[in-house]
């Protein structure tokens, strides 16, 4: 670790937690085309070099959206292409000691072509294993998967469950159908099998061949897109546990990235009283959907919501079981970049936060951590 | 990671500033006005970022005009002074009317996005929140952050 | 459902507050009743029905099964007995509801119309809104002066729509505008924008009316496009409606029209907190994009936004429900509104929200509350000891 060069002395002291912290959350992102178009078969290489992925270039106006700008030259846009700003800007001035790469291909659902979107994620785990973790022992990696031909997908889950940074496979929300369609069951028959969460992230709703982002249509505004963004989670996450995936694979664990945390609890109020009376179209479900959720559905914190008093987050995390299941999440380098030391509320308990922030973590992607910790052992003490 | 004695941060240089009271600044408690530099050398659309015992400000020339601000956001902390400096739509009071103003003083915190007035120190969101700002002045080519005194741009000849 | 109405001591109290439902369907007793209000040209269609179903006119085939819901069977038209999907007859809605459960008022519309505006042709619909209108005029407001309208309109057209609702609001008992939830785009935008003037310019509040998610030219009912269960469409329902509230809200529709109030109804409220603690985040960060919008989304919402309390679900122990509402200053946020005779509508007696409510806000959720949101709604002075309720609202 000695071999970075040391974060930039920050002029506002945070406060300390005695502990490490685990986050689930990093967009790491190419630096270029090349690092990728050099994984693809021949036949798409042209059209990525070219710049062609689909429609994800279609967007809104992000006036107030982009990422972190507090680098070393202020008001320039930090990227996480390489593990040194990482390091630099997230993992020493933080605490943090493992952090996931999530990636930033999250456009690969809305593609029409399913063979080239699978070639991309192909292509892109390779950088993101080849070439990025292993520039930090900090760094995990995440699986990105185009769920278009499942066939597919599992193939790529397969090809890289053994890998020792290999933590979890990732599928973006941006989605034909709720994931928890039948369509899917065989990616997350996989991942249970394998003993890899699957996470979720947004981002490219309403893009390619999606519906649109909000069920009313399209809105006009980035700030009614990005608030509107909670509307997919809360479908995905009632389509998987009514669709039964969770029942049909105890050993699947779901991750929601910045989908927000507060509005599972109306959710299971509502999912409850449902099962009870439409139980018929439920047959896999054994016990009511908030148990499957208590136990298999995993929250991430960014972006962490602010109601006005900060107890009622804290009593929302409280009434749909959150101990166990919310961790930690910076989003780095994105703008709505959220600080470990500082979002959780003055009230959380000593025992809540060092869950969030670390245990919780380290309990879901505990397999292969005992592995990479005692290699590291090794490696010191050598 | 705790800056220990004050020093310029940013740009390359390091040279400490010097304040009016060095020995009180040792000893926690503010001077009543430090220097970060010659004016000359924080170009237009510039700016540089100084440690002050324990808090860091920013110092932004804009067009010639120099302004200082408490580099801490109040809302989780983040390094203000480092955000992105741009303009906004002032509050308008009927739908569609776009008011395009405050171009190159208005700082977006870096985590966020929350907009401040490098004027007044104000986010535009909620007037009653407020960054401390300070007054600068030139004197005989270098810039002096007055930290007693509350206030906000000030005019370079 | 049937929490005991003794467990809350401030309905003793409340019992002497008029109640007013603000959500009561109706429905033809036979097709032909709609035919004097169309021109000849429709005639046929409207009997035969699009795909040529009974019953004909508009005809609501949920694609989701509901065992629960009248919508399959006969009992959409039957004799108006709870349970069924509307009442056919102002007798029969007075005997089995407004006097059975002792209700000074209520609030009607046609329980199909919201599927107008899902229509993919123009000029039928804009006739068929038109039609139902006139007939719900004649054969229930002119019926009973306890019961107030809903103008339907076509969204398809918006010039017409504004022609209508200026028509329409000639009676003085027409006091909202009815807009399906399932909708092309969401309405907070401008293409929709004079129908909201209208409204205000009439007095009338806006429902935004739950069920015709995913249906006709609307949009899938998630942004992920068709779930599999009936229990997750009942969830993305409310899904829908938050985006036509954040659309609203955004666009500046309440710094247009600061007197109008928009009522969603059959869309819940339990979900809205925590939308509203995202919403009011992103809002300190990206409000330069609506410059005019100059308070926090959760304010507006507060004041220009009601749910009927008809499918809001149970929350056991109540006080949780509260809890949550009172996070965004939310106690005024509920009205009592059933659904009636939907299955699940609950009378003042077995109302979840009533039977839980603080008794402070008793008075509001039976009547001050609608009074406030639909101006032109009075009630006759033998039913009001709440005189001057309607001027005592939020505003």
């Amino acid at each position: 670790m000695s071999t970075y060069p040391p974060a930039r002395p920050n002029a506002v002291p945070h406060p300390r937690l005695g502990y490490p912290v685990f986050d689930i959350e990093v967009h790491s992102s190419p630096p270029d085309r090349e690092s990728i178009a050099k994984y693809l078969p021949q036949r798409y290489r042209e059209r990525y070099a070219r710049g062609y992925v689909g429609p994800a270039q279609f967007g809104f106006s992000q006036r107030g959206g982009g990422h972190r700008t507090d680098g070393d030259v202020p008001g320039e846009q930090l990227h996480a292409n390489h593990a040194a700003p990482v390091r630099r800007y997230l993992l020493e001035p933080f605490d943090i000691e493992w952090a996931i790469c999530t990636g930033n291909f999250y456009f690969l659902s809305a593609l029409p072509d399913a063979d080239y979107a699978a070639a991309l994620a192909s292509a892109f785990n390779n950088w993101t294993v080849n070439e990025f973790v292993v520039q930090d022992p900090c760094l995990l990696a995440a699986i990105t998967l185009a769920p278009q031909d499942p066939a597919l997908a599992v193939r790529e889950i397969e090809r890289w469950a053994g890998h020792p940074r290999v933590v979890e496979i990732i599928v973006p929300t941006v989605s034909c159908l709720p994931l928890g369609n039948r369509l899917f069951h065989p990616i997350y028959e996989a991942a249970a099998a394998c003993g890899l969460p699957v996470a979720a992230h947004p981002t490219h709703e309403g893009k390619g061949i999606a519906p649109p982002p909000t069920a009313a249509g399209y809105p006009a505004t980035y700030l009614e897109f990005h608030t509107g963004l909670a509307a997919n989670a809360v479908t995905h996450a009632a389509s998987l546990v009514c669709e039964g995936v969770f029942a049909k694979y105890p050993d699947f664990q779901f991750v929601l990235l910045e989908g927000g945390i507060s509005w599972m609890l109306p959710l299971m109020w509502e999912l409850d009283a449902d099962w009870k009376r439409l139980r018929a179209e439920m047959p896999l479900l054994k016990e009511k959907p908030s148990d499957y959720l208590k136990r298999q559905f995993f929250y991430t914190t960014q972006p962490i919501e602010e109601p006005k008093a900060t107890e009622d987050l804290l009593h929302t995390y409280e009434m749909i079981g959150g101990a166990t299941q919310i961790m930690f999440s910076s989003d780095f380098p994105h703008w709505d970049f959220d600080d470990p030391f500082r979002i959780l509320p003055g009230k959380t308990g000593a025992e809540l936060k060092r869950r969030i922030l670390r245990e919780n973590a380290r309990r879901l992607y505990g397999r292969k951590l005992a592995a990479l910790e005692s290699a590291v052992a090794v490696a010191e003490a050598a | 990671m705790k800056t220990e004695t004050a020093s310029a941060t940013l740009a390359g240089t390091s040279s400490g500033p010097r304040s009016t009271a060095d020995e009180t600044s040792r000893s926690g408690a503010l001077p009543d006005s430090i220097c970060v530099g010659a004016a000359a050398d924080i170009p237009e659309g510039g700016r540089r970022i100084v440690a002050v015992g324990k808090i860091s400000i920013g110092v932004f020339n804009v067009g010639g005009r120099w302004y200082a601000l408490r580099n801490f956001c109040p809302h989780w902390g983040a390094e203000l002074c480092r955000g992105r400096l741009t303009g906004t739509n002032a509050p308008a009071a009927r739908t569609g009317e776009y008011n395009w103003g405050q171009v190159g003083t208005i700082l977006r915190c870096p985590w966020h996005g929350w907009e401040f007035s490098l004027e007044s120190g104000r986010a535009v969101f909620d007037e009653r929140l407020k960054v401390r700002t300070y007054p600068v002045t030139l004197r005989d080519g270098e810039l002096w952050i007055e930290l007693r005194s509350k206030g906000g741009a000030q005019e370079t000849e | 459902m049937t929490t005991t109405t003794t467990m809350n001591p401030s309905l003793t109290t409340a019992a002497s507050i008029p109640t007013i439902d603000a959500d009561v369907h109706v429905r033809w007793q036979a097709d032909e009743d709609i035919l004097p209000y169309l021109s000849a040209t429709w005639h046929e269609r409207w009997l035969r029905a699009p795909g040529g179903h009974t019953p004909a006119g508009l005809v609501v085939r949920p694609m989701y099964y509901d065992p629960d819901a009248a919508a399959y069977s006969a009992a959409m038209q039957g004799p108006g007995t709870v349970g069924a999907a509307a009442f056919p007859h102002p007798d029969v809605l007075a005997r089995d509801w407004l006097e059975a459960h002792n209700l000074a008022a209520a609030v009607i519309s046609c329980y199909d119309s919201p599927l107008i505006a899902t229509y993919g042709d123009v000029d039928y619909p804009v006739e068929v809104a038109r039609a139902v209108n006139r007939w719900i005029t004649d054969r229930f407001l002119e019926a009973d002066a306890r019961l107030f309208g809903s103008i339907t309109v076509a969204t398809q057209h918006v010039e017409e729509a504004v022609r209508e609702i200026h028509r329409a609001a000639r009676h003085p008992r027409m006091v909202q505008v009815l807009l399906p939830a399932g909708a092309r785009m969401p309405y907070g935008h401008a293409h929709f924008r004079p129908i909201f003037k209208a409204a205000a310019e009439c007095g009338l509040a806006v429902a935004i009316v739950s069920g015709t998610e995913g249906m006709g030219t609307s949009n899938p009912p998630t942004p992920s496009g068709w779930p599999g269960t009936m229990a997750e469409m009942r969830v993305a329902r409310t899904s829908v409606f938050t985006a036509h509230l954040t659309s609203l809200v955004t666009s500046g529709a309440f710094v247009d029209f600061p007197e109008l109030t928009v009522l969603g109804m059959g869309t819940g409220v339990a979900w809205l907190p925590p939308y509203l603690w995202r919403f009011d985040k992103n809002w300190k960060a990206l409000r330069s994009e609506c410059p005019w919008l100059r308070e926090l989304p959760s304010e507006v919402v507060g004041r220009h936004f009601r749910f009927g309390s008809g499918a809001i679900t149970p929350v056991d122990p109540p006080g949780e429900f509260w809890r949550l509402l009172r996070s965004v200053s939310g106690s005024r946020l509920v009205i009592h509104a059933s659904g009636a005779p939907r299955w699940d509508a609950q009378d003042p007696g077995s109302s979840f929200v009533l039977s839980s409510a603080p008794a402070a806000l008793q008075a509001w959720i039976r009547s001050e509350g609608a009074l406030a949101a639909c101006p032109r709604m009075r009630i006759e002075q033998n039913q009001a000891t709440l005189c001057g309720a309607g001027t005592s609202g939020s505003r």
